[in-house]
């Protein structure tokens, strides 16, 4: 009978301990530099081998409420040793992504490295693993040697900053901010970095977009992406941003001002999207239609402003892809101020009226 | 004046044809009445005559219907050369490249004649001239009895032996052995002039010649030969079901299959991209033109390239090679169309892609071109140049076929359509099958290895992904534009298939579902057209894949009773749209030319 006690009292306590364990090892992960992969492989592989009883502790912490600016690193650790332990599948596909193997690679139709199919394609569920694998584990991969082990690199690199976004997993924030911020990284990676926290930040994420656009230090690329990224964020305040910086003379008239005026021409067409706000459902609707028309309505006003911008601005008119926007730009086709805007406007009537008649 | 014909016809025996046209003048007789030229003298002419099948009937005759107009060249006149790059002797090396010919090499020479003449200056000399931009790009030859013997020209002069033009007709004839380029679009001018002891010319004839340009060939003409690269490794790249349905539609259209081995070539499976074929078109005497295959090969670079040559290098059949040093997929075969005939363009003209545009949804230039040699080359075809050029910059391999593809369509004013992938219309056809309550339906069912299985609601449901399918869309409009602004085609010569796109890497595109304008087009002889084309994978309602429906429901009214379709869609899934490409991109084929002309156009 004392020895039945002891033993339940142990069997009680074991989670619990487990759990303390656990919570000190993910202490010291979030303290892990990026790139340390070998502190941080010594801890997940202390926590993924204590296999499913770990689940129930790994799960608290990896609760969406702890994905905060200075909790996230160590709710992504504990959701990367979930995963591992749930579905190790993804995690062997995380770590050696099929498109980065020369093998296999080579046999593409230009072969060339490339695993943006290979995260993209695998659960939404699965984001903290590829966040995993940038932060710690990225330079642990064997790449080959030279100039092909360099386009490896770059695909990884750049495939991992994509993926969070193409499942617009919220929980990839500040690990997008992170990135997008990191002076260190080239150009291409912060660009793609700056896209996925647009379309995983949420509101949250528009002041700091804005704070890259209007940042003069900053690479004119990675402000450009900043611009685009805005237009992911499905809010009116994305359009308030967006429209404010087209009409700030000092900023589209300044240095680099017709690449941040194209840039956030983009982002115009990007937040009006016709089949975004559509898979936004039902409950977005009244949002999307006005944000919708907003969009469209500032894009016409671009034809005026830029017209030599036209083909651009026709593009976003066509994804926006409002029907009154058609009678818009062909009432400007006649009454444009100069030639150039009635004939910038006329360039857009055939190309908006095909794009209208696919949804009819 | 009675007139003697004399007739030289290289359609049949060389040998026999250069005795007949040695014993016609040794006959005497015969000269050129317009223009004001005297009469022949018994013992040869008094004049320079210099002759070639300067009106193309394939017969080489010393009277007005070789003479008039021979030195122009026009819709009527002007003789034609061939670009000796096939391989007659099978020794492995193209026949212009060596100055031994074989009899049957002496039928792709051109024949010249330099007429039998009386009363030669002493101490004179005669030449034949070459035109400044041909000189060093053609080679020519003169017959010693039966065989043709390399001449050796100096500062453009070939010499002609006065001994030999004072006893009988001195018979050369001339190959190319250039490519066309931008500096010399294949025309020649030989002028052949008689000179007295101080150099002064007593008499001069004027010929023009231009060398046959390659013509492409378009998905409307018939093929004789499929060829595919076999990968029997029973892995998941292993493309046994596209193989079958080749097999399959050759055999009822009468078509060789050439099933190359996958092994020796690492199973470098893109044999599209390796060669683009076509023909060199010669007149001849009656029907059918004489057609000789070129394979122009692509710099490319990998291993199914040395099939190529020496594999497509034989009589009869030639390789056009070394074009460009930029490594881009762009100067591969999968990226050289042809756009069927229209307006005035009988034979169509080359469609390729590239452009300076954006990676789509960005704002960042990518730039990317055909190596500007091809493209210089396309451009100094008379017959398929200038080159159409529409946006695939953005594409990761960036190939026109990815989004186009010409296919006959008896049943059209036009007689084709081009076949063009619409990311919005398989967009909407999944959002409309997910506002039904079809959201669970499966899309790319059992595709789980690479994590490719998904469902409709997953799609329509992923905001960022419909947004793509928008600016691919607008992309693919711009292209579109291109193609229309360029041949006058209208969007009612537009068929759009649904095709999504997604990213695969470094911003660049490729499609998500197999790219189904991505087809293998058989017109077969018998009269029915055969089109092998991806399985689409799409989610089933009712009426089964909704996709495969709505492809069905286009196309076969393109088609008529009397010729019809036959459409096999093909899992070319993990053999090759799981490594970015699709059934077009794993096969090449050989067609026949239509029995036309391409210089009287």
């Amino acid at each position: 009978m004392k020895t039945l006690t002891l033993s339940a009292l142990i069997a009680l306590l074991a989670p619990l301990a487990a759990a303390q364990q656990i919570g000190t090892l993910l202490d010291e992960a979030a303290k892990a530099q990026t790139g340390d992969h070998a502190k941080w492989i010594a801890i997940r592989d202390q926590i993924v081998g204590m296999g499913e009883q770990a689940l129930p502790a790994l799960r608290d912490a990896g609760a969406e409420a702890n994905w905060t600016e200075q909790g996230w690193v160590r709710a992504m650790a504990a959701d990367a040793c979930r995963l591992r332990i749930e579905n190790s599948q993804a995690a062997a596909t995380v770590d050696n992504p099929p498109g980065l193997n020369p093998e296999r690679y080579s046999m593409f139709r230009k072969p060339v490295p490339m695993c943006n199919r290979d995260f993209n394609h695998l659960p939404k569920g699965t984001v903290p693993l590829m966040l995993e694998r940038y932060r710690w584990t990225m330079e642990k991969q064997d790449f080959s040697e030279g100039a092909a082990g360099q386009a490896e690199r770059e695909a990884l690199g750049t495939a991992l900053l994509h993926a969070p976004g193409h499942h617009g997993d919220a929980r990839a924030r500040f690990a997008m901010e992170a990135a997008m911020k990191d002076s260190t990284l080239p150009d291409t990676w912060r660009q793609e970095a700056a896209v996925s926290l647009g379309k995983t930040g949420g509101v949250g994420a528009v002041k700091t977009l804005e704070a890259t656009v209007d940042d003069v230090a900053q690479p004119i690329a990675v402000r450009e992406a900043a611009a685009w990224a805005i237009g992911r964020v499905s809010d009116p305040t994305a359009y308030t941003a967006l429209d404010s910086r087209l009409g700030n003379k000092e900023l589209t008239g300044g240095q680099h001002g017709d690449r941040l005026a194209r840039a956030l021409i983009n982002g115009v067409g990007i937040l009006g999207s016709r089949a975004a706000w559509q898979a936004r459902g039902a409950m977005s609707a009244a949002t999307g239609d006005s944000v919708r028309n907003d969009c469209a309505r500032l894009l016409v006003d671009q034809l005026k402003a830029r017209p030599a911008d036209a083909e651009l601005i026709r593009d976003q008119l066509s994804i926006v892809a409002l029907e009154r926007s058609l009678d818009w730009v062909k009432a400007l086709a006649i009454d444009g101020e100069t030639e150039a805007i009635r004939n910038a406007a006329q360039s857009c009537v055939d190309p908006l009226t095909l794009t209208l008649s696919r949804y009819k | 004046m009675s007139r003697q014909k004399r007739t030289f016809t290289w359609a049949v025996s060389v040998l026999g044809a250069i005795g007949l046209v040695l014993a016609a003048c040794g006959g005497g007789g015969g000269g050129k009445t317009p223009g004001g030229k005297p009469a022949t003298t018994a013992g040869g002419k008094t004049f320079a005559d210099l002759d070639v099948d300067s009106n193309r009937n394939g017969a080489l005759t010393d009277d007005a219907a070789d003479d008039d107009f021979e030195d122009q060249w026009n819709q009527t006149h002007g003789a034609v050369f061939y670009f000796n790059i096939d391989d007659d002797n099978s020794n492995g090396q193209t026949d212009h490249s060596e100055s031994a010919k074989t009899a049957k090499d002496i039928l792709d020479l051109t024949p010249v004649v330099a007429r039998h003449m009386s009363g030669l200056p002493a101490g004179g000399s005669a030449k034949i001239l070459v035109n400044a931009a041909a000189q060093g790009r053609i080679r020519m030859y003169m017959y010693q009895a039966a065989t043709p013997t390399q001449m050796s020209p100096t500062a453009g002069e070939y010499d002609i032996p006065f001994a030999m033009l004072g006893t009988g007709d001195v018979i050369m004839a001339i190959e190319g052995n250039t490519r066309l380029s931008p500096s010399w679009n294949g025309q020649v001018t030989l002028t052949f002039e008689v000179r007295d002891s101080g150099g002064t010319v007593q008499s001069s004839d004027v010929i023009q010649l231009r060398q046959a340009p390659p013509i492409f060939a378009t998905n409307l003409w018939t093929p004789t030969q499929v060829q595919v690269v076999v990968d029997n490794t029973g892995g998941l790249s292993n493309n046994s079901a596209l193989i079958a349905a080749l097999t399959t539609a050759t055999t009822a259209a009468g078509i060789t299959l050439v099933q190359v081995p996958g092994a020796p070539y690492n199973y470098d499976r893109w044999i599209q991209d390796s060669h683009e074929p076509g023909v060199h078109l010669l007149p001849t005497n009656g029907a059918p033109r004489r057609s000789i295959v070129f394979n122009y090969q692509c710099y490319r670079n990998r291993q199914i390239d040395t099939w190529v040559v020496p594999g497509l290098i034989d009589p009869d059949q030639g390789v056009l090679a070394d074009f460009g040093v930029v490594d881009t997929s762009l100067s591969y075969g999968g990226n050289i169309e042809v756009v069927p005939p229209h307006n005035s363009r009988a034979w169509g003209r080359a469609l390729i892609g590239g452009g300076n545009g954006n990676l789509v949804g960005t704002t960042t230039s990518a730039t990317d071109y055909m190596d500007n040699t091809n493209r210089q080359w396309f451009d100094a075809n008379p017959i398929m140049g200038p080159h159409v050029q529409a946006t695939t910059e953005w594409l990761a391999v960036g190939h026109i076929d990815e989004y186009t593809m010409f296919i006959p369509a008896p049943n059209t004013a036009r007689g084709y359509v081009c076949l063009i992938a619409s990311p919005m219309r398989a967009w909407n056809q999944l959002f409309a099958m997910d506002a039904a309550g079809g959201g669970g339906n499966v899309v790319f069912q059992g595709r789980t290895s690479f994590g490719w299985q998904t469902t409709v609601g997953a799609i329509v449901g992923n905001g960022p992904l419909g947004t793509l399918q928008q600016q691919v869309q607008a992309r693919i409009d711009q292209g579109r534009n291109e193609i229309k602004a360029a041949t006058g085609l209208t969007d009612a010569d537009f068929i759009e298939l649904p095709v999504l796109f997604e990213h695969v890497g470094g911003g660049y595109l490729a499609a998500y579902n197999p790219g189904v304008v991505n087809m293998v087009c058989l017109p077969g002889a018998n009269g029915t057209t055969y089109l092998i084309i991806p399985d689409p994978e799409g989610p089933n309602d009712a009426g089964g894949d909704i996709w495969q429906q709505d492809i069905l429901a286009q196309i076969n009214p393109l088609f008529t009773a009397g010729n019809p379709v036959d459409v096999a869609f093909t899992d070319v899934f993990y053999s090759y749209h799981d490594l970015l490409g699709e059934a077009h991109c794993g096969t090449n084929t050989i067609r026949t030319a239509p029995d036309d002309d391409w210089w009287d156009k």
